[in-house]
């Protein structure tokens, strides 16, 4: 009995002391991000411009959502720069991960240098492309003229195509430091003994990178790419500094959209702003699961079952 | 166990610790009414420097008497955002400066800014421009007093005039020979500099470049608002943006226009790379005092052309700048005494920065600047002849409706680049797309009652006489 009654006064304790060491963390949770979430909630259901008394509209700013054109532009924006580092940076950054592992002379000095941009603000960044893409004086347009490629300036930030790709750019030379560095402590990981069974038994070296280094990096794949799906889902800075969504509004991605209607000073909307925000989250929490459920080993035994 | 309670004790400090540090602390208010203590006021400023015109006048007013001090702040670019946080959380400073101001109007509905009516005797009045009295008056009552009247002008190079064959006395007289002559520098220039400048970076290009033209014009006013029919009609201002679409398309204006702001082509314009462009009458004294090589250059200013044939209307008076009272100022009086005296003396404030500055005054106090513009220097100070030129025929608009419509579409700010870069675009139905978004957001503003219809149509109404 009086056994029963300790275990129970040590059970107790030990949950006390999770949940003591826990509050800290839930509080800073539901002050910073559960309450805020509510908060947009109720304001998305509401007009008002961040001053005046909120009026209920009922679901009347959502409905603007389906309406508005420029925000659904805005979406399709963000997603093509998601694929895009997709499809750009995990390939390169492995491809580079793979190179500075090998005994290339002076591979710190490389990994250095290519990790570095990562510890440069993408705001400085941002203003380095600036100045490089600008049309007058712009470094780039400098070399082409000086090599004679080009007559006049081309004006690389004020025509749509020309400006996503100078995003997608300094994106992929912000981030793939970053991922090289993932991909090259999964390849460090993996035992040398198989490489050099491999050898013995007469791989390639691209052999061995397919049939080795690519399967043993499978759950480091996972995790890269939904960094770059959700980066790309919250892609905001670069896009503010580089082209600020212009021309027009035809760069601008979902944060940056949300964050105009929300912070203008010429007639906040921070009712529309926060469906907006509503909206962002739904899409990039269904983007993230799809994603989730299609690449989980769970999901697939489910599927074979 | 001892370690278990060991990590209990941690875990019980670690909150503990945290809601210490959350506990509300009995905030102290300084106890202004104690006698013989100064009355601390504070005032927050647009500038993006700590030391300005207006900083340095109200330390000036520190200094001139023992009872009041004023604390001033300045916040730079993020100013409307800074002062909309303090307006909501009840904390805004004593009086601020309402430059640059979306609309004050705003803040006079959500009962933040005081009425200053009870100061403002007939006596006061009389010394002010009556349009100082109508811009912030709301409802019949003053909410604030600008302090600076702005207008626009073409500034050009004389220099580059000269390269171009041109002459460098006259400034284009319309808008067909500016664009000859813009021509005309750009070819000269040889992809050294370029014929005019048009920083379409800056939304304020918008309303000081093409509004100012329609304006003028007698067709529209700021925002093409017809004030002869109470509505938004973009289509008036098809021809203007046609006009600078072309000088766009062929190359006259300085590459990079779609992605440059204003400061940029400041820039350029000092370092004789940009023939002409518009911009306001305070630059005069920014080339002139402030900006380094603007004394240098060899620039001038002229007033903006219009269309041949086209009769000249009134011009373009803003007022935005000056200040307000918070509603929750404690001692109005004394606020609006420091206020007053920063509004008398700041035109003055960079010729006591600087005593070689010489600085034409754009007082809202007509006696200033009577005075200060009458000297022998400031009539010759470079730039003065187009600034000087045509200032009787400025009028103010007393209403201006875009600033408070709340749009479902996008703005013109952004429809209006994509036009003068995209000669592809079908500019009719963009302009009467644009036309639609803001009448119907017109129309909300007025079932609200946040305008009403006889401002938007003033009986009587005329762009020439107004």
């Amino acid at each position: 009995m009086s056994e029963t009654v300790k275990s129970r006064r040590k059970k107790w304790t030990l949950h006390l002391q999770m949940y003591l060491m826990l509050l800290p963390m839930l509080a800073m949770f539901f002050l910073f991000c559960a309450y805020p979430l509510l908060e947009s909630i109720y304001l998305s259901l509401m007009k008002y411009n961040g001053f005046t008394e909120p009026v209920f509209i009922g679901i009347e700013n959502y409905l603007r959502v389906f309406r508005d054109t420029s925000w659904w532009n805005s979406v399709w924006n963000t997603f093509q720069f998601t694929l895009m580092a997709y499809v750009i940076q995990i390939p390169l950054s492995l491809l580079l991960a793979v190179l500075v592992n090998s005994k290339i002379k002076g591979r710190n000095f490389f990994r250095t240098i290519i990790f570095l941009p990562n510890v440069t603000s993408t705001a400085i960044i941002g203003i380095i492309f600036f100045f490089m893409f600008s049309s007058y004086n712009g470094i780039v347009n400098g070399i082409l003229q000086n090599a004679g490629l080009i007559g006049r300036p081309i004006e690389w930030l004020g025509h749509v195509f020309s400006a996503k790709v100078v995003i997608i750019l300094l994106n992929t030379w912000s981030q793939a430091g970053y991922l090289m560095i993932l991909f090259l402590a999964a390849i460090q990981k993996i035992p040398t003994e198989l490489y050099e069974s491999a050898t013995l038994d007469g791989a390639s070296k691209w052999q061995q990178f397919k049939s080795i280094t690519l399967p043993m990096l499978g759950q480091m794949f996972q995790v890269i790419s939904m960094m770059c799906i959700l980066n790309g889902f919250q892609l905001f800075d670069s896009v503010k500094v580089l082209t600020g969504g212009g021309p027009g509004k035809q760069t601008s991605v979902m944060a940056l959209y949300i964050y105009e209607y929300f912070f203008n000073s010429t007639g906040a909307q921070q009712g529309y702003a926060s469906a907006l925000s509503v909206c962002a989250t739904f899409i990039t929490a269904t983007a993230g699961a799809i994603y989730f459920l299609a690449t989980s080993k769970k999901f697939g035994n489910v599927e074979g079952r | 166990m001892k370690k278990r309670l060991a990590a209990l004790c941690l875990a019980a400090a670690m909150v503990t610790t945290m809601f210490g540090c959350a506990s509300d602390e009995p905030k102290e208010t300084p106890d202004d009414t104690a006698s013989g203590e100064k009355i601390e006021l504070t005032c927050w400023i647009r500038a993006s420097s700590a030391e300005n015109n207006q900083s340095i006048t109200i330390e000036e007013f520190n200094q001139s008497q023992d009872r009041i001090h004023v604390t001033t702040e300045s916040y730079g670019d993020n100013y409307e955002e800074m002062l909309k946080l303090a307006a909501n959380s009840g904390e805004l400073p004593d009086f601020f400066d309402v430059a640059g101001l979306t609309s004050l109007s705003q803040y006079v509905d959500a009962g933040v800014v005081a009425p200053m009516d009870e100061f403002l005797t007939d006596e006061y009045k009389a010394e002010y421009n009556p349009s100082a009295f109508v811009k912030y008056s709301f409802d019949g009552k003053i909410y604030g007093i600008p302090s600076l009247t702005r207008f626009i002008r073409l500034y050009y190079n004389r220099d580059l005039f000269d390269k171009a064959g041109l002459d460098p006395d006259k400034g284009p007289e319309t808008l067909e020979e500016m664009y000859e002559m813009a021509k005309k520098i750009t070819v000269a220039g040889k992809g050294e500099f370029y014929g005019f400048g048009f920083p379409m970076k800056s939304s304020s290009t918008w309303e000081r470049d093409v509004d100012l033209i329609s304006i003028l014009s007698g067709k529209t006013g700021p925002y093409a608002f017809d004030y002869t029919t109470g509505k938004f009609d973009f289509a008036k201002e098809k021809e203007i943006i046609e006009y600078f679409a072309k000088m766009y398309q062929e190359g006259l204006m300085m590459p990079g226009a779609e992605s440059l702001d204003i400061e940029v082509i400041r820039a350029n314009f000092i370092a004789n790379k940009v023939g002409m462009y518009f911009d306001g009458n305070w630059m005069i004294n920014g080339y002139n005092n402030e900006i380094e090589g603007g004394d240098v250059t060899n620039w001038d200013t002229a007033i903006i052309p219009i269309f041949e044939g086209e009769e000249r209307a009134k011009d373009y008076l803003m007022l935005d700048s000056g200040y307000s009272i918070a509603a929750n100022c404690e001692h109005k009086e004394e606020a609006f005494e420091a206020l007053d005296y920063t509004i008398r003396n700041i035109v003055t404030a960079p010729a006591r920065k600087n005593p070689e500055a010489i600085t034409p005054s754009f007082s809202v106090i007509d006696s200033i600047n009577e005075e200060v513009n009458g000297s022998e220097e400031v009539q010759g100070i470079k730039g003065i002849k187009g600034v000087a030129e045509g200032q009787s025929e400025l009028s103010l608009f007393e209403v201006t409706p875009h600033s408070v419509l709340t749009l479902e579409g996008e703005s013109r700010d952004d429809v209006y680049p994509l036009l003068i870069i995209n000669s592809d675009m079908d500019i009719d139905a963009e302009l009467e797309k644009l036309s639609a978004t803001y009448n119907s957001a017109l129309e909300n503003a007025v079932e609200e009652g946040i305008l009403s219809e006889e401002d938007l149509k003033p009986a009587g109404f005329d762009y020439y006489t107004r």
